[in-house]
């Protein structure tokens, strides 16, 4: 309510005199708040973009980790994925592409 | 209550555009031309690695298109509307009658808020249009050079476009400049304010279009040429093609701050275009803040806008502060920071962060269940080979 009162009284003072001038305080406002704004946005998204980056890395170096503390030895279909040169025809293995072990 | 607090703050407000608020308004003007210029240079040379040092003539073809097009067009349409102008056709006519011609003008515009509007926005239109001309005829021969030598034909090309603005007056009054139709003039205040206002609109919509193609595919495809553009090439992507094509969208943008410009100045002339100003210095901003990230080109251009109008306007105050003239203290500080910063941190203030590309999940990616062993893998393939008997090779090693 508030806010609308200060709002109507700020265009009333356009309407007097020195309109010129009235006009001026305005749109001074109005640029230094685009002077503001835009940076401001852009630091935002920088930081948010950042913040993105290092959760999808600290993610990923954690499941790195649980890859490395897996027996090496292991076989990958074997703990229940899927080793990646499974699904295409590798010349070298006895299994066709997706084929289930049995 | 607060209403009346809050109104009490507003009368306490100032409402003269003059002294130190003159400086904040010449600042943000400066700011938004540059940061335009900038971010324009960022998308070439920060993103797809074109090092275009022909900047000054994309401005200067913006600023051309306001002195040549829309004032003529002006002209015309007041003699259309039955307002009685000198003659302008001839060389001569168009650079001693302009002063007389342009006050009309502008006594006509004073009334007339939408034919200023009109062609403001036909300015920057056609400035835009032929910013991308522009762009594509400088890409002809540029697109297809190392960087060394786009960038020797790229500053030959913005000494051209002067001299071109210095020996055929009809474009922008030769050596003599000329002034323009002020197509603010409708506006009740003070005019700087209003072009403040709407270059800081324009260079937010700029960001704004930068931003969408840098994040999308077209972006990323950018940087895949900045990186290597040689195996962008060999997966059949057309890399001259899309050189051409970043080369015509920042010119096209980057003719807007010339627009911009002479609107503010309400004159032209070609030496006002020079290449230190239009593109060392947005240059020196993205290398200070750091080029491919847009966070950057703000921050350095926030800093030399600053820096360098704090000189211009108080330059008599702190000449006894320095042994050589203070004219010479803007050059100094140019080539000094750019030293500096190429010797402590060559990647800018804000170095360059890896690609993100907002609404994808990345975490989600990483932690999805794809397992992928490489280290089973030789242990598979020999294991594979034993278990089926002699592969392929095997025989012929046994003949051997």
């Amino acid at each position: 309510m508030y806010i609308a009162q200060l709002i109507l009284l700020t265009f009333f003072r356009v309407a007097q005199e020195d309109i010129g001038a009235q006009y001026d305080n305005i749109l001074f406002y109005m640029m230094i708040f685009l002077w503001v704004i835009m940076p401001a946005f852009i630091v935002y998204e920088e930081i948010k973009e950042r913040r993105a980056l290092a959760e999808s890395e600290r993610a990923s170096e954690a499941s790195t980790g649980e890859e490395a503390k897996a027996e090496p030895s292991e076989p990958a279909e074997k703990k229940g994925g899927r080793a990646i040169f499974g699904r295409v025809k590798n010349p070298f293995s006895k299994h066709e592409p997706n084929e289930k072990k049995e | 209550m607060m209403a009346n607090i809050a109104l009490g703050i507003l009368y306490s407000l100032p409402t003269a555009i003059e002294g130190t608020n003159r400086l904040i308004v010449d600042i943000a003007m400066f700011f938004g031309l540059l940061v335009i210029v900038a971010m324009a240079l960022n998308f070439q040379y920060g993103n797809a690695g074109i090092p275009n040092m022909g900047c000054a003539v994309q401005v200067i073809i913006g600023a051309f298109t306001v002195s040549a097009l829309t004032t003529r067009l002006c002209f015309i349409i007041l003699e259309g509307a039955g307002i009685k102008l000198q003659t302008w056709a001839s060389d001569y006519d168009w650079v001693y009658h302009m002063t007389f011609n342009v006050d009309t003008a502008n006594g006509f515009l004073r009334n007339n808020a939408l034919l200023g509007i009109s062609l403001f926005l036909f300015s920057i239109a056609v400035a835009i249009v032929l910013g991308a001309v522009i762009g594509y005829l400088i890409s002809l021969p540029a697109v297809r050079l190392r960087a060394t030598y786009l960038m020797i034909v790229l500053i030959t090309m913005a000494d051209t476009s002067q001299i071109f603005g210095r020996n055929i007056p009809a474009i922008s009054g030769g050596t003599l400049g000329m002034f323009i139709p002020a197509l603010f003039k409708w506006y009740p205040g003070d005019s700087g304010v209003i072009c403040a206002v709407v270059t800081l609109l324009l260079g937010l919509i700029s960001f704004f279009i930068f931003r969408t193609m840098l994040n999308s595919p077209y972006g990323r495809l950018m940087r895949s040429i900045r990186e290597n553009e040689v195996t962008v090439g060999s997966v059949g992507k057309n890399v001259v093609g899309i050189r051409r094509n970043v080369l015509m969208f920042a010119s096209g943008i980057t003719a807007i701050s010339g627009v911009m410009n002479a609107i503010y100045t309400n004159f032209v002339i070609e030496a006002a275009y020079q290449r230190a100003y239009w593109t060392y210095w947005p240059w020196l901003m993205l290398i200070l803040g750091g080029p491919g990230n847009n966070a950057g080109t703000f921050l350095g251009c926030a800093l030399i806008v600053a820096l360098r109008r704090l000189i211009i306007v108080y330059k008599f105050s702190i000449q006894s502060l320095f042994f050589f003239p203070i004219a010479y203290l803007e050059d100094i500080i140019l080539g000094g920071l750019l030293c500096i910063i190429m010797i402590f941190r060559p990647n800018g203030l804000i170095p360059e962060k890896l690609l993100y590309i907002p609404g994808v999940n990345y975490s989600k990616i990483v932690q999805e269940e794809v397992k992928v062993d490489w280290r089973s893998a030789p242990k598979a393939r020999l294991k594979g080979g034993g278990e089926k008997g002699p592969t392929k090779k095997e025989p012929e090693e046994e003949k051997k």
